[in-house]
């Protein structure tokens, strides 16, 4: 699962950030067979009006939908030297990419 | 009326010239333009003129002084007319009289129902004669009263001859009867009469007369005509031998109804008319042929009933059978027992009937009589109908299958296919199938009755003359086959001496014999010959002696042998009168003898044929003489024919071919016994050639298989004589039985030699399965066959194991020269390290294909991908060799490099639609 760090809204209200998990139909995987971690994917958007989420990896566009889970989930951080857990964030949405990722094909004005 | 002498004659002929003479002379201008032609006008002429006398015998001087040098050559007219000129005073009326009676007479002649004109001419005539009579009589007058008498004469018989033609007014004096009567009355008369009525409606009263006078009458009329000689022969004459005539026809007529012939109404004078038709059988009794083949045939027709006729067949007649003791009749005897079921359509097993035997023994009488006395309509189809199969199968549906509607005669059909072995083999295929295959069809289709099945429904009977006939063998299998005996001598020579008397020929017994058994007892032959005898007496002599007769008929093969080989007992018994002195006896009999193998040599064409049957079997039989000379002498003529027909096939030429019959007769005198000849067919002739065109076939094959280098050298019959006898010798390596690698050098070098011999000579062996399963190796081209030569000792052959080693090595031997030529060096192949199984697989092409590769076996083997050298980054160039740098273009490619060589990639999964979602807990797992 993977867990994406929204955009804060900018109400200032201090809310504890939204956070989103990506659930996508396939595998994320490297070219060069390295380990995913702290590798960059992609960039994620959200159309402006119905907050359709598009996910683009490497050369492929996935669209997407938001959904909210049954249950939230609860992103926890480990206090160093103590054993209390930190709540960082409420995972209460999705966003799934169940659909055929589309390719996106670089062009040149030279080559047209 | 033929009493003119010539005088008279000429006179008449000439009576128109004269007339028209006269007439010139009145009609000067007109002489000139008359012709010939105008004779008929000019006595029309004559006879306006004729009354007056006068002026006729006034120009008749100047006629008579011009006929001189008209007509010179009648010396008797001029003569009579130079009389006229003498005595003018009684001459001139006479002569008129005379050209005037002669005119007359032609006249008469010409309208001959004329009688005013002969009354006439009665009544002028006699005042003539009278004048005539005071005269003193000259010569010439005495000729001319007998012609004017004879004239007269011609009247009067003239005239009674006419009146004879009237009967019922019979009143002239000159006859029998001395009063004369009338006939006709019209008061009514004394005598008996018949009253009647006349043209005007007037009474007539018409005599009646009794028979006897009435015959009398025509009795005197008759004395009267015969004096006049009309005819030939009196009338009561003819009528008379006519009489007799039809008298001893009846006679015949009813002596030949009681002897069991019957010959036809107007058979005596009828001479167009056959022997044979008119001779011909009319009734089942009067066959001549052999009864058993007559009844067996009628019963089988017979058995037709049922399904023809639909009457129930007599089951009475089987008890017949029994009494049909038709001597060394079996076969016929077998198909009769076969004969009488009936199939599920109530027809007869076999649907046709087959006659065979020789011409002339009455089969087809007997076939069209039998037929009709069983109540059918016979249509014959023979030689010269059109038979082939379009027109025959329309004629055997339209005679088997349909009924004469035109005619009365509503009797079924009945086909007689006469000589059938000459039909076309297409045309009796048909018959065949058409009698027998609607017999299966009809089986198969039982529940269908519906269908179409024309079954025959009517018996064909078909007659040929060889039953063995190449063409008739379906035909015989199928039908109902009756050979037809010769006939009984003693019923032909009763029956030829029946007809004999009825034709007033006079004959015997023997003669009769004899030209029975000089035709073979062929009716039809016999009564040909008798009828060149008509009105003859035949005896011994003429039957022998005469050219006739005798058929120019075809004798069998092995008959043609027989008669070569045997003597005839018969020679000898026919010729009982010239037993008196042994030499001249002897010498007729040899004549005879020789005589007839020629005919019978001649006949029968096939010369080769006969001289091997003749080679094959003169020594079989016994010979003659143990010192064998007459084989020798034998042997010489048959290298005489040999010569005779090689000289005859090679040049085409035939003027030979009449003298290769006297071989035989030849060979008849050297070999012929009394004994009978167990004769073998030829087929040491048949076999040689065979066995020659297969050694030449074989022959053949090597030598195209010897490869070229040795093959000029070599010549077909120099191969097949002096190497291959050899060779198959040399062929043979002395090899110990035991595993290739352990054979000694020598061993080797023999091996190698073989295998080199045979590839030179392109001979292998080759696997071959026996009869009986077990495997064996065979030389291919087989030329040990060709080459053996009985007499010489067998070939020695190498074993099994030997041969198949060779045969191995020489596949290989191939192999390796086929990769020499084909420049494949590099690639070694280790025959030695190959094992038996590689071995049988003898394709060379298969072998080195799976050699030539050493790589990973098949199944090994990956598709990889092709490794493509990697593109070079060519950098433009200008002109110069510079290079030239593209900045858009590179920046470009630095672009779309970004985006596609992110090192992350989504791999999309599309997952299956065929997924099952199944609850599964957490403790099911542990």
């Amino acid at each position: 699962m993977i867990l994406v760090k929204l955009i804060e809204d900018d109400d200032g209200l201090g809310s504890p950030p939204e956070w989103a998990a990506v659930e996508m139909q396939g595998e994320l995987e490297t070219r060069r067979h390295t380990p995913l971690e702290r590798q960059y994917v992609g960039d994620l958007f959200a159309t402006i009006h119905d907050g359709v989420p598009i996910l683009i990896i490497g050369h492929h566009i996935l669209y997407g939908k938001a959904q909210t889970f049954e249950k939230p989930f609860a992103v926890m951080k480990k206090k160093p030297d103590a054993d209390e857990y930190v709540v960082e964030a409420i995972v209460t949405k999705k966003l799934l990419f169940k659909n055929r990722p589309k390719p996106i094909i670089a062009c040149n004005s030279d080559d047209l | 009326m033929d009493y003119l002498d010539p005088e008279e004659e000429f006179e008449m002929m000439h009576a128109d010239e004269l007339e028209m003479m006269n007439e010139m002379d009145f009609t000067t201008d007109a002489v000139k333009i008359c012709s010939p032609k105008d004779t008929r006008r000019s006595l029309k002429f004559s006879t306006r003129f004729s009354s007056n006398e006068k002026i006729e015998s006034e120009r008749s001087f100047n006629l008579s002084s011009e006929l001189n040098g008209v007509f010179p050559l009648s010396q008797t007219s001029v003569v009579s007319f130079n009389l006229d000129d003498n005595n003018e005073n009684e001459a001139q009326p006479s002569t008129s009289a005379s050209i005037i009676n002669n005119k007359r007479y032609l006249d008469v002649e010409d309208l001959f129902g004329n009688t005013d004109d002969i009354n006439f001419e009665d009544e002028e005539l006699e005042p003539v004669l009278k004048r005539q009579k005071v005269d003193p009589l000259s010569d010439k007058d005495i000729k001319q009263q007998d012609l004017i008498k004879k004239i007269i004469d011609q009247r009067k018989k003239f005239k009674s001859g006419k009146r004879s033609n009237f009967l019922s007014s019979i009143s002239y004096n000159s006859s029998n009867h001395t009063q004369p009567y009338e006939s006709v009355s019209r008061r009514v008369p004394s005598w008996s009469f018949f009253p009647a009525c006349d043209g005007e409606n007037q009474r007539v009263y018409i005599r009646f007369r009794s028979a006897d006078a009435v015959h009398e009458e025509i009795s005197s009329l008759s004395w009267h005509t015969k004096s006049v000689q009309l005819l030939s022969d009196p009338v009561d004459e003819m009528i008379a031998r006519a009489y007799e005539k039809i008298e001893n026809n009846e006679a015949i007529r009813s002596g030949v109804n009681r002897n069991g012939v019957s010959i036809l109404d107007n058979s005596i004078d009828n001479t167009a008319e056959l022997w044979v038709q008119k001779y011909k059988p009319n009734r089942y009794l009067d066959l001549l042929s052999d009864e058993s083949t007559n009844r067996m045939l009628l019963q089988w027709l017979k058995i037709w009933d049922k399904v023809v006729f639909n009457k129930e067949v007599n089951k009475k007649r089987k008890v017949i059978d029994v009494y049909d003791k038709s001597a060394g009749n079996k076969f016929t005897k077998k198909n009769q027992t076969l004969d009488e079921g009936l199939d599920e359509n109530n027809c007869p097993k076999y649907k046709l009937a087959l006659l065979c035997g020789p011409p002339g023994l009455g089969k087809t009488t007997l076939a069209h009589l039998v037929a009709r006395q069983a109540g059918y309509n016979v249509v014959e189809m023979n030689a010269s109908d059109d038979r082939n199969l379009t027109c025959f199968k329309r004629q055997l549906e339209a005679t088997t299958q349909m009924c004469s509607v035109m005619s009365n005669d509503s009797r079924p059909n009945c086909l007689v296919l006469d000589e059938i072995d000459g039909a076309p083999v297409a045309s009796i295929e048909f018959l065949i199938k058409f009698a027998t295959e609607k017999r299966a069809t009809r089986k198969k289709k039982t529940d269908k009755k519906e269908e179409k099945s024309f079954i025959l429904k009517r018996p064909i009977i078909c007659i040929c003359n060889d039953v063995y006939v190449p063409a008739l063998r379906n035909l015989r299998q199928n039908a109902f086959v009756l050979n037809f005996p010769p006939t009984s001598s003693v019923r032909l020579v009763e029956r030829l001496m029946e007809i004999s008397s009825y034709e007033n020929i006079k004959t015997d017994m023997g003669a009769m014999t004899a030209l029975g058994t000089k035709t073979n007892n062929d009716i039809r032959s016999c009564l040909s010959t008798l009828s060149c005898f008509r009105n003859q007496s035949v005896h011994l002599s003429h039957v022998k002696n005469a050219n006739i007769g005798a058929k120019d008929m075809q004798k069998g093969l092995f008959t043609v042998w027989q008669e070569i080989f045997q003597i005839k007992k018969s020679c000898f018994e026919n010729n009982p009168n010239s037993t008196s002195d042994g030499f001249s006896s002897q010498n007729n009999v040899m004549k005879d003898r020789i005589n007839s193998v020629l005919k019978t040599v001649q006949s029968y064409g096939d010369y080769e044929k006969l001289c091997q049957g003749i080679f094959e079997n003169y020594l079989i039989l016994k010979p003659k003489d143990s010192s064998l000379t007459n084989i020798a002498e034998g042997l010489e003529w048959f290298c005489n024919f040999d010569k005779m027909m090689h000289v005859i096939n090679s040049s085409q030429n035939y003027s030979l071919f009449p003298y290769l019959p006297y071989n035989f007769a030849t060979w008849h005198c050297l070999f012929a016994t009394f004994t009978w000849p167990k004769i073998t067919y030829p087929s040491a002739a048949y076999e040689a050639t065979m066995k020659k065109n297969k050694f030449k076939q074989i022959m053949d094959e090597l030598m195209s298989g010897i490869i070229p280098s040795i093959r000029t050298f070599l010549h077909r019959d120099q191969v097949l004589l002096d190497t291959m006898p050899l060779l198959m010798h040399i062929a043979i390596p002395n090899l110990r039985s035991i595993s290739t690698q352990l054979f000694t050098q020598k061993e080797k070098e023999d091996l190698a030699k073989v295998v080199n011999i045979m590839i030179d000579y392109g001979l292998n062996y080759f696997q071959e399965r026996d009869a009986d399963g077990s495997f064996n190796f065979v030389l291919n081209p087989c030329v040990d066959d060709a080459v053996k030569f009985p007499g010489l000792e067998t070939f020695p052959t190498s074993s099994y194991a030997t041969k198949q080693l060779i045969s191995r090595e020489i596949e290989l031997e191939h192999l390796r020269k086929r990769m020499s030529h084909g420049e494949l060096n590099d690639i070694i192949v280790e025959p030695d390290g190959l094992d038996e199984n590689e071995k049988n697989v003898s394709t060379p092409k298969g072998v080195k294909g799976s050699r030539n590769k050493q790589v990973t076996p098949n199944h090994l083997q990956r598709l990889t991908p092709k490794i493509v050298g990697s593109t070079k980054v060519t950098k433009k160039k200008d002109f110069f060799g510079r290079e030239i740098d593209s900045p858009a273009g590179h920046k470009h490619k630095e672009f779309r490099d970004e985006i596609v060589k992110s090192d992350v990639w989504f791999h999309f999964k599309e997952g299956y639609s065929n997924a099952v979602r199944k609850l599964v807990l957490m403790k099911d797992l542990y």
